[in-house]
Order: C-alpha cells, then structure tokens, then sequence
C-alpha cells in the first residue's frame, strides 16, 4: 500500500514538474526579476542618465565657491543678469536658470526663494536633488556667518547604541543589539510572506488537482485502486514536494544570482557619485557591513531554520488536505467554489494582516495568540522566530500544530471520501456535518 | 463455485436505503448481469463490492472470504463515471493505472504492448488523451481495467458511446475472459446486451433484490405460453377451451395456451382443425419485457 501512495506522490510531482508552466514559473520568473532589478538599479544609480548643466544667476554671490558640483549635476555661474541667462539657455544645451535673488547675507540665509526658469517642467527628481544641494550650501555659508566650526560641530555629534539583555537568557551573552531587532523584523517579514504565498498557492494547486481528477471522472478508476484518504495523501506530498523543488531552485538561482553581481559590480566599478555620497551618509548613521554580519550573527538561526521547516509542513498539511476537501465537494461547478475556498482563505488573509502589527510588537498580543494559534501560526511563528520567542510559546504552538494538522488531515479525508463520488448534487453544510459525523 | 456472494447487504445515505438487504451470489467463470433501472443501487453495490465504501450492514464474500481490501487487485472496474488524465500521454497513463493494481512497471509495459497490439492504439502510445476521440478514450479505459488479468471484472454501462465496431471487439473479448475463467459482473439497463452475453442476472430495482438466476430459468418461469406458427393455405379456426387468442393472418399465426397444457396439445389442436403448419415453435419473453413488466409490477409485491 505503501507503494502505491509513493506511485501517487511521483505522478503528481512528475506531471508537474515536466510542465512547460513550471520552468517558466521556476527559473523564468526569477531571472525576469533580476534582470529587472538591475535594470532599475542601473537606471536609478544616474549611470545612464547623462549629465545637466544648470546655468546659475547667483545675486547673493555666496553659492558659487560652496555648492557641491559633480558629474550629474554641472552648475555654471552667469556673470550678469537674469537676460544673459536667457540668452545662453536659449543657444541650448541647459537644463535650466536658476534664479538667486538679491539678498543680505551679513546674515544667515534661513528663508529664501530660488526661481527655476525654463522651457520644461523639471521632474520630481531632480527638483528634490537642487534643492538638496541648495540647501546644504546655504547651510555651510550660515555656519561660516555663525562662526560654527563644522569640524567642531561634527566631533560633537553623539551616537547611542541600544543593546538589549535578555534576563531569562542569563544577561550578557545574549546581548542584542538594535539593529538586528531591524534585521529580525525583515526577515519575520520575509519568512511570513513567503508561507502566505506558499500555502494560498500550493494550497490552491491541491484543490485544482482534486477537481481536475473528479471532473475528468478518473478518480473512481483510481479509488478502486487506492483508498482515497491515500489518494489525498499522495496529491498532498507531491504537490509539496513540487513547492520544495521550486523554493529549492529560486534559493539556488539567488545565490548564483549574488554571486555573479558580486563579481560584476565590485566597488570601485560601482557607479560613482550620488551612490558612493548616499553609501557615506549611511556608514555616518552608523551602519556597516561588518555590523550587518554580526547582527545577522546575532540571529538565532537553528530556531528561525527549523520553524520555518516545521511550520511549513504542517502549515501546508493544514491548508492543503482543507483545500482538497473543498475541492472534492465543489467538482465541476467553479463560482460556487468561490464561496467553498473564502472559509479557508480568510485565516491565511488574517494571519497575512496580523504580521505587521506582530513584527512590530513581537511579543505583544497578537503576535503571541497568533503564534500559537494554528491557524495563524504557520505564517506568525516563523516570522517570530527571529525575535526569539520564549521557549514555552515555541513548544505549545508546535504542540497545537501537530495535533490539529492531525485533526484537519483525518476531517478533510473524511470530507474528501464523500466528495469525490458526489456529481451533481451539492455539498451543503448539513450533507457536511453528516460526512463528519459518520 | 460462487465467485462472490452478498449476504443481506445494506447502504443507507442520510435517511434512504439505497441497497436494502441484498442478496446474490456471481458464480466462477460466468457473465453475470446488474440489471435495475437507473437510480435503483446498481452503483452503490458495485462501490461496495470494489472496497470504495462498505456496508452498513450484512457481508460480501469473495471466494467465501470476507471482503477485504487485498481482494481488490484481483478485480478490474469499470465505473459508469470514467475517465482519464487529458493531459498524460496514452502510454504513461496506462502504466500508471496498471502500477496501482500492483504491477510492476516491466511486466505493466509488456502486457499493455500485448493489448495496444490488440486493440489497434500502439501508434496512439505517445499521444496525449485529450488528442482523442471519445471512442479511442473508451478504448484505452477497457485496456486499463483488464490490463492486471483480473479474476472479477465489473463492468457499468461498457459499451455506451462506441461505435458497433468497438462494442464487438469488446464484447468478443468479454467472452474470450469469461472462457478463460475471468468472472465477470455487467451492470447495464440495456436489456438486449444482456440476452446476448449474460447468462445469470439478478434485477435490482429501488435497493431491492427482485428478480434472480439464469437467464433462461428466468425466462421460463415467466413464459406465459404463447406460441408462433406459421401455414400454408387458408387457416382453418381452432375451437378449444385450453386455446385462446388464436390470431392468423397471410401464413403466420400466434395463440395462447393455459398453463395446463404443452406445446404438443396445441399443435395437435391446430393440426387437427385441418390446417396445414409449417413452423411452430414457442415464444419466449425476452429480458426487456420482464424487467418492464417486474419493475412496474414492483409495488404489489412490496
């Protein structure tokens, strides 16, 4: 008997697997994704973007020596008036005039109102990017006019680091420090997403497999072969197994995919400029590679590894064997499957909107009840498994987990049985209740 | 030797008996027909007798065994609801189902070869289902459920859509197992097939056993003593108390005996009058008739 639920299992991978869908799903997707985003990378790193040359008419005269120029953004001072200007933009070749009014710079410049003068309207972008650079040079005029010492001023800045001592852990060893409290978030994030995914569309292949055998009236050939509990059972792995294969993949594809960015952009072939600025501005807030390392060292791996394994099975479990119960009482009629699948999507939706609030406050009430719930842990616990929940939680929800992915396993093959064999007359929730109570 | 026997079997669903205590036995090596109207439990009894669901109450045996779930790789089925997987290819498809009766792969593929040979489809090995016809479905669906040489082979509505051509090969090969000892159970409510390849039948009509035994016991416990005959020249008329419905027109002729009296008596009669007789001979009813006639007259026995 054995053997056959394994016959079941491979078919159903197999069939899969060799469809022409799945390679485009599998290794198409992510490889459009990628190219997508270095495309969008390129792109928004200016390297593509040529250069502008903006013609400046300064009436303060305190832009010219301070205003940071570079490769993207070209300033060129008009010695004259506002018509000179006009004249030189209209040889071509400019973004746009810059108009500076006359002011009293024995003082700090603190309001003032600059004019952008031209043929088009200037985007979003590249508004936000002059008046950045407008802005710190005022900035650095107002210091020197205050007589601040902007050396000074930076070796006074202070920088606190939250670190967190967890007592019941025993103190200091297990130290955390803040960011990887930024860095659990994300992955929480990452991991419960990718079950909300993973049991609405796996979930969904298994009800679609059961409706096709029970349309295409094969399933009584089958069940006089096999009992249908096996038959469930089989389509239930190998559809898993096909959602294993297919995370496998893509993990593979991100790690070939990181590999060869790697060797393509090495630092100094990064585009310069705004990047290598923006890459400076962070490091100064105090973030770098070396400490991303250790915060993600700081991670408690083995708990966040093994949740995400368990309570992807028995999530899976859970879901799959409710789908194939819905989908043997649907059988040919669709929009009333609607109705049949909302009972079951509606948890894995709720659980989906629980995250955020979870991952915000990890171990505040919904993120404990919803964690130990099993409806909702499957998608709530591996998200926070990165906070490192206290043990009793873990343990009680993997308790609750097993033994309701046993209860809804039994009851969905009991629902299932009945099902497949019923044509043409619904399932309504008496004809259910009796399934059940058989 | 009984193949199978069902002892008071009963299936309810939510308030209706769909198979109120029956009771047949299907002999070895014998074409056994599952007569009823539809919706009279045909189905539900085959379901149980293949392990698909089991009875509420009473028991099957199967060479005077219980049931059990091991049997059912000794059986083949054909259920009225078939079909295939469209997308799978002809060959792996059949491989497959021969696997779950518990074949293994090389010896599934030698005896599929063996039957594509027969039944004209080796070309069609690599083609997906849904590039067929309907017939060429039924075709391979036949194949699938004799594939594993099944000693009990239970066949719902085999023939419905194919072509004449088809149906015979069919039926040829139903006969040639049942020769080679194959039992075979034919649930259908097409009376004429029946007459042609059964030759026990048991008639189930609203979950009830009716009707039971050889088809030719059966139709001589119901003949109702009527006979044809066929003459020569003018037709001399018959007067006599055990002959009624005596009717003869342009050479052919039938009347009616009571149950008292033989086929000897009325020809004796007939000769008697003076008439010349060329034919004679008795008319039996035929199955479509008695399943009418029982089904209808159902009610006076309950």
């Amino acid at each position: 008997m054995k053997g056959k639920v394994g016959l079941i299992i491979a078919r159903e991978y197999w069939t899969r697997v060799r469809k022409k869908t799945f390679l485009i799903s599998t290794i198409l997707t992510p490889l459009a994704i990628l190219a997508i985003m270095v495309v969008s990378g390129v792109l928004s790193s200016g390297a593509l973007s040529k250069s502008k040359t903006y013609l400046v008419v300064d009436e303060t005269g305190v832009l010219e020596s301070r205003i940071r120029q570079s490769d993207s953004h070209v300033f060129e001072f008009v010695e004259g008036d506002i018509n000179k200007a006009k004249e030189l933009y209209a040889a071509g070749g400019y973004e746009t005039i810059l108009r500076v009014p006359a002011m009293d710079v024995s003082q700090p410049i603190t309001d003032i109102k600059v004019t952008i003068i031209g043929n088009e309207r200037p985007g979003f972008g590249a508004m936000e990017s002059l008046q950045g650079r407008l802005e710190s040079a005022m900035k650095k005029y107002n210091y020197e006019i205050a007589g601040v010492d902007q050396d000074a001023l930076d070796d006074l800045k202070s920088k606190v680091d939250l670190t967190i001592e967890l007592m019941r852990d025993g103190g200091e060893d297990r130290a955390v420090s803040n960011s990887s409290v930024a860095i659990g978030s994300v992955i929480g994030g990452v991991m419960g997403f990718i079950m909300y995914i993973v049991l609405i569309v796996y979930g969904t292949f298994v009800m679609r497999s059961v409706m096709e055998e029970k349309i295409n009236r094969i399933v009584e050939v089958v069940i006089s072969s096999v009992k249908p509990f096996q038959l469930m059972l089989g389509k239930i792995v190998g559809v898993g197994l096909v959602g294993l294969t297919q995370i496998a993949v893509w993990l593979v594809l991100i790690g070939i995919g990181m590999t060869v960015m790697s060797l393509f952009f090495t630092p100094d072939q990064m585009p310069t400029g705004e990047i290598t600025a923006a890459m400076a501005e962070v490091e100064e807030s105090g973030f770098s590679m070396a400490k991303l390392f250790t915060d993600l060292g700081e991670i408690n791996w083995l708990l966040v590894g093994s949740c995400f394994i368990v309570y992807f099975f028995g999530g899976y479990f859970i879901y799959s064997s409710l789908f194939a119960a819905v989908g043997s009482a649907i059988g040919d009629d669709m929009a009333e499957g609607q109705s049949l699948t909302f009972p079951i999507m509606l948890p894995i939706i709720i659980s989906f909107m629980m995250l955020f609030p979870a991952l915000e406050d990890p171990n505040g009430g919904i993120a404990v009840f919803g964690s130990i719930f099993p409806l909702t842990s499957p998608i709530l616990m591996p998200a926070r498994a990165a906070f490192d929940p206290p043990m009793w939680q873990v343990l009680l929800s993997i308790a609750l987990l097993i033994a309701s992915c046993a209860g809804v396993v039994w009851l969905s093959g009991k629902i299932y049985r009945a099902g497949i064999l019923l044509y043409g007359k619904k399932l309504s929730l008496k004809n259910l209740w009796q399934i059940i109570r058989d | 030797m009984n193949l199978l026997r069902l002892d008071q079997v009963v299936k309810e669903y939510k308030n209706k008996r769909a198979v109120d205590s029956v009771s047949f036995a299907v002999r070895t090596g014998k074409i056994f027909g599952l007569l009823g109207p539809n919706g009279a439990g045909k189905t539900s009894i085959i379901r149980m007798i293949t392990n698909i669901t089991r009875p509420d109450a009473g028991n099957i045996y199967y060479h005077d065994e219980p049931m059990e779930r091991r049997h059912i790789e000794n059986i083949g089925y054909l259920p009225e609801e078939r079909g295939l997987y469209k997308k799978m290819k002809v060959g792996e498809q059949l491989i497959y189902l021969a696997r779950l009766k518990g074949m293994d792969k090389e010896s599934a593929r030698v005896a599929l070869r063996e039957q594509a040979e027969k039944y004209e489809i080796s070309s069609w090995w690599d083609k997906k289902i849904e590039e067929l016809s309907k017939g060429m479905q039924q075709k391979i669906q036949f194949i699938a459920t004799v594939v594993h040489k099944p000693q009990l082979l239970i066949l719902d509505e085999p023939f419905t859509g194919l072509d004449p051509i088809n149906t015979n090969l069919i039926k040829d090969d139903i006969r040639q197992m049942a020769a080679n000892g194959c039992t075979i159970i034919f649930s259908t409510h097409r009376m004429e097939q029946v007459e042609e390849i059964c030759e026990d039948i048991v008639l189930i009509s609203d979950g009830k056993n009716i009707l039971e035994g050889s088809v030719r016991q059966i139709k001589q416990d119901l003949k109702e003593y009527r006979y044809a005959f066929s003459y020569t020249g003018e037709f001399q008329p018959v007067q006599d108390a055990q002959l009624h419905d005596v009717m003869a027109t342009a050479g052919q002729g039938t009347l009616h005996t009571t149950s008292t009296v033989g086929p000897e008596y009325a020809l004796r009669k007939l000769l008697d009058a003076g008439n010349s007789i060329s034919g004679f001979n008795e008319v039996l009813p035929g199955l479509n008739e008695i399943f009418i006639k029982t089904v209808e007259k159902k009610p006076a026995l309950a």
